[in-house]
């Protein structure tokens, strides 16, 4: 029988029954997860490429003013989060909006697929593997790739929408960087990585012992 | 608790083990760090520098040429404010303890799972607790700390303006909640499945 390290061979080894139908309900979430985010990545293209008036989210820094808090007097306030009503987009302004949603979309389809895949190895009895580990990691390097792609390009976009209003005033202009984030899942996926893929190989080193 | 194997892992595998320990250690500590400075901030004498979400509060931004006022949608802003009150004080406070706590936490399971993989312990109930902590403590971290912030914030806005500006709004996105759900249950559910696994190959072996 040909055995491929893509995909492994099923395991005699199967998990419970409550085990395949726990695993069976979380990829059938992951499927939801998926067709919403289509849904909504379809939603959010129209929206852009659609005609104006637009919602742009803008990040500035040191953007101060008064905002008005209730009927009483105004208090000062920078301002890091706003919407901003624009008539047009830009071209390279739409382009960035949309690589934002197309590469964070991608980002998660590629976890949910790395991780369905991996479910499917578990339903079969194959826990440890080199395709299991290479899975894993495919959904790590995904989260990451997907959260500074959306941090990145959303913060482009803002920067090109404060440029185009304010005639190019850089002072106002946004840098976005939290790392906490990514030392964090980086921490994370790797401890759990590393266990797999020692696990994979402890397995290829006692199988020849069974 | 599993007895620890017989196998230890490669000597790549350990240092890469050591490397995310220490890093979580890093973590750690900065965590703690920021958790003790936000609260003797909070705690010490005004103005206090507060960060307030707002349901697109309608405002005027200096975003026009020259500085010109142009209508915006205020989202997050910094505000300063003179003396918090202590519903405020305290709610602010349980933010950055929730934020440290789940850290930690999250930290503490993994490096104990580090550990244990390291000993050449990869699968067993306490791993598959361990992981399934780690996820409790993730999106507790993750959902808890924004309302706590958020309800700190309403009280001391609505302190700031003589209790005429009550802004208080929670904007929790489930799908982020389903996506950690999916992650952590894929994971968890394959360390129980690799737990049972190992305890029927063990007399094999």
């Amino acid at each position: 029988m040909h055995v491929s390290k893509r995909a492994p061979a099923a395991s005699p080894h199967r998990p419970a029954a409550v085990d395949r139908v726990t695993l069976y309900a979380l990829i059938a979430t992951g499927l939801a997860i998926g067709i919403e985010r289509a849904i909504r990545l379809w939603n959010r293209v129209a929206s852009i490429t659609g005609p104006g008036p637009h919602r742009a989210p803008v990040t500035p820094r040191n953007l101060e003013t008064v905002v008005q808090l209730g009927s009483g007097g105004g208090t000062q306030a920078e301002i890091t989060t706003g919407t901003l009503k624009v008539a047009e987009l830009s071209g390279p302004e739409t382009g960035l909006l949309i690589t934002q949603e197309v590469v964070t979309f991608l980002a998660i389809a590629t976890i949910i697929v790395c991780l369905t895949l991996l479910a499917r190895n578990t339903i079969r009895g194959t826990v440890f593997h080199r395709s299991n580990t290479a899975l894993l990691t495919g959904a790590g390097l995904a989260a990451a790739a997907g959260y500074g792609a959306w941090t990145f390009f959303g913060q482009m976009a803002s920067n090109e929408i404060i440029s185009r209003l304010s005639v190019a005033r850089p002072a106002v202009y946004g840098t976005s960087g939290d790392f906490m984030p990514y030392f964090l899942g980086l921490f994370a996926f790797g401890i759990v990585t590393v266990a797999y893929a020692v696990g994979a190989r402890l397995q290829r080193e006692t199988e020849g012992l069974v | 608790m599993t007895a620890p194997s017989n196998y230890r892992p490669a000597k790549a595998d350990r240092i890469a083990l050591v490397a995310l320990m220490l890093l979580g250690a890093g973590i750690v500590v900065s965590s703690a760090v920021s958790f003790v400075s936000t609260t003797a901030a909070i705690l010490g004498q005004g103005p206090h520098t507060v960060t307030a979400n707002f349901f697109d509060l309608a405002g005027k931004l200096p975003l026009g040429p020259g500085g010109a006022e142009v209508s915006a949608g205020v989202v997050t802003a910094t505000v300063n404010i003179p003396e918090l009150v202590a519903p405020a004080t305290g709610l602010l406070i349980a933010e950055a303890a929730v934020q440290f706590l789940a850290i930690t936490t999250v930290i503490v399971c993994l490096v104990l799972l580090g550990q244990r993989a390291l000993r050449g312990v990869f699968f067993g109930r306490g791993n598959t607790a361990l992981i399934v902590t780690t996820g409790f403590a993730a999106i507790f971290g993750y959902m808890l700390p924004p309302i706590l912030r958020q309800m700190g914030t309403t009280e001391a806005l609505l302190d700031l303006s003589e209790g005429d500006f009550f802004n208080f709004m929670l904007a929790l996105n489930p799908v982020q909640l389903f996506i950690a759900v999916f992650v952590f249950g894929i994971i968890a559910t394959a360390y129980t499945v690799g737990s049972r696994v190992q305890r029927e190959t063990e007399g094999l072996i």
